[in-house]
């Protein structure tokens, strides 16, 4: 006891004691290092970027178990090249914003992991208050792999000044939507400018009330709606009235829109902020696409999901991730940058004074009840690439609608049947 | 003085003829106002008035004075042209009334042609605005014919 006593006092115990003491406290903040789990998150919103860093910055703020890192890696298209580049690398991110109709191929493909145990965890009050159509678009076999936060519709962009010069007012036909774009068409500016992307193409056919591929998953590009819809856009182009834009020329197209060389456009909801962007000269405003009797609108958006290569941890986290993103609160401030419609019910209420201030900005809200998914089969993500290529052959002059609805016709069914 | 301002004039309304066979052979839409004539004048407009202010430069200027004097006349030669094509839409289409009209008018219209003169037809408005203003140094300079 005594030696015990004389051995602690000794300097030797003191100087070791120091060093336990600071070994003991690099292992503590060490312990606290690794106990925080990296979540990368690949998305496309460029025109809300500044509100995903902020609700990022926001998340990891609130807590010190997980830590997200944003990255903004290009349009939708260009995230999809990425991914695929990446996918089974170190460099796959283990959150991704897939475009809803990227989602079916990536599960098809087993390229991202299913959720369930983890949604099945949530409260059902937290279930019930999704909007219906946009929580199931992430379940796909009876399992879900997708997480809704970005959802949106087509909606009808205009030149408030011009509608109001010309003395007629927003169409909500497919009638009088012509009608519309040939008595604003002048000298000075064409009444509608399209760009030639699937989407766009499936809302004109969705609202006519036909489907680009049917119940049974089989493709019906050569319906009379789809050749309705192809003939009215190859119609106002010869008669000078469209302007017409590549998939991949959105930038000019909203610029001619910005400089008031076009009149109407159909676009996202969330294309408003890329509009804003501008210093528009003009009052711009959105309303519901025309529609006829029996016609429904494609939703459009992104699921969130968490890529194969991702830890059981990492999974936990982005899912913790997502589920703080869902919270109404944040889903209020997602909504009020970017525009998106929200996801829950309980939102709506946040909204009111965004929505007061313009009601064109719930254009896409109010066609919710119109909205269906977008064809859940891995092949459309390639019969997009069909859809405009075939725009792009007859708005260009090249080819007949019936002809070019024809050959992607044929094309979508050797997909199908590849 | 009158001489070159009736020749800035001219060459105004030669330059519309020619932007807007261009714009139309190219699918480029130029115009200013619904009107061809009020397009016209206002090229045609802008030229005389920018020559009335330049051409005592052209005229009795060192070559700096008149080299700058040029290529004033070619910067603003668009946006005078669409202020006063703006102007005159406004005044005989009743566009004074909205705010909206005002805006469009006033600012998409310039941005819009100077868009057409640089971007859109600049392989054609830019020679053809050096040769204008060439022509008119040659015609501010040279003396004036006494019978």
């Amino acid at each position: 006891m005594i030696r015990w006593k004389s051995w602690i006092a000794s300097s030797f115990w003191t100087v070791w004691r120091r060093r336990i003491a600071v070994a003991l406290f690099g292992l503590l903040v060490g312990t606290s290092g690794v106990a925080q789990t990296e979540v990368t998150f690949w998305h496309s919103m460029d025109s809300a970027v500044e509100t995903v860093d902020a609700l990022v910055e926001a998340f990891n703020a609130s807590q010190d178990e997980v830590r997200v890192d944003a990255r903004f890696i290009g349009s939708y298209a260009e995230a999809q090249t990425r991914l695929l580049a990446a996918y089974g690398s170190a460099d796959e991110p283990v959150l991704f914003q897939a475009e809803i109709a990227f989602f079916p191929r990536l599960v098809a493909e087993g390229a991202v992991q299913p959720l369930t145990s983890l949604t099945n965890g949530l409260p059902a009050d937290v279930v019930n208050d999704f909007v219906p159509g946009l929580w199931a678009y992430g379940e796909l076999d009876g399992e879900r792999y997708g997480l809704p936060w970005n959802s949106s519709t087509p909606v009808m962009y205009w030149n408030v000044d011009a509608l109001r010069r010309a003395g007629v007012e927003p169409p909500t036909t497919w009638e009088a939507f012509e009608a519309t774009v040939d008595a604003l068409t002048s000298r000075q500016a064409q009444g509608f400018v399209f760009v030639g992307d699937s989407w766009l193409f499936e809302m004109m056919v969705l609202s006519l009330g036909g489907r680009l591929v049917d119940e049974n998953g089989v493709p019906t590009l050569d319906s009379a709606e789809a050749l309705r819809a192809l003939t009215l856009l190859d119609e106002l182009e010869a008669r000078g009235s469209l302007a017409f834009f590549g998939a991949n020329e959105s930038t000019p197209a909203i610029l001619g829109f910005v400089r008031t060389r076009s009149l109407m456009a159909f676009a996202s909801i969330a294309n408003w902020p890329d509009i804003r962007r501008f210093s528009v000269a003009f009052d711009v405003t959105a309303g519901p696409v025309p529609m006829a009797p029996g016609g429904a609108v494609p939703l459009g958006g992104a699921q969130l999901v968490v890529m194969g290569n991702a830890t059981a941890e990492e999974r936990d986290a982005a899912f913790a991730f997502w589920s703080w993103l869902a919270e109404p609160e944040q889903l209020a401030t997602w909504v009020e940058g970017s525009y998106y419609i929200p996801v829950r019910h309980s939102v709506v209420p946040l909204l009111d004074a965004f929505y007061a201030e313009d009601p064109g900005r719930a254009a896409a809200l109010s066609q919710l009840e119109l909205a269906i998914p977008r064809p859940r089969i891995p092949e459309f993500d390639a019969m997009r690439g069909i859809l405009d290529e075939m725009m792009e052959r007859v708005l260009r002059g090249r080819t007949s609608p019936e002809d070019a609805l024809a050959e992607a016709q044929r094309q979508a069914l050797a997909e199908v049947n590849r | 003085m009158w001489r070159v301002v009736g020749l800035a004039g001219l060459l105004g309304a030669v330059g519309f003829a020619v932007i807007e066979g261009a714009g139309r052979a190219l699918g480029v839409r130029t115009a200013m106002t619904p009107s061809l004539w009020l397009d016209g004048a206002a090229f045609a407009l802008a030229g005389m008035g920018l020559a009335a202010l330049y051409v005592q430069a052209w005229s009795r200027g060192g070559w700096a004075r008149r080299v700058g004097a040029a290529l004033a006349y070619v910067a603003l030669f668009p946006f005078v042209t669409a202020l006063l094509g703006g102007l005159a839409e406004l005044t005989f289409l009743g566009g004074w009334g909205y705010g909206g009209f005002i805006r469009e008018a006033l600012l998409a219209g310039p941005i819009n042609l100077l868009a057409t003169f640089t971007l859109e037809l600049g392989v054609v408005a830019l020679p053809l605005g050096v040769v204008s203003v060439t022509l008119l140094l040659i015609a501010a300079r040279s003396p004036r014919k006494t019978a």
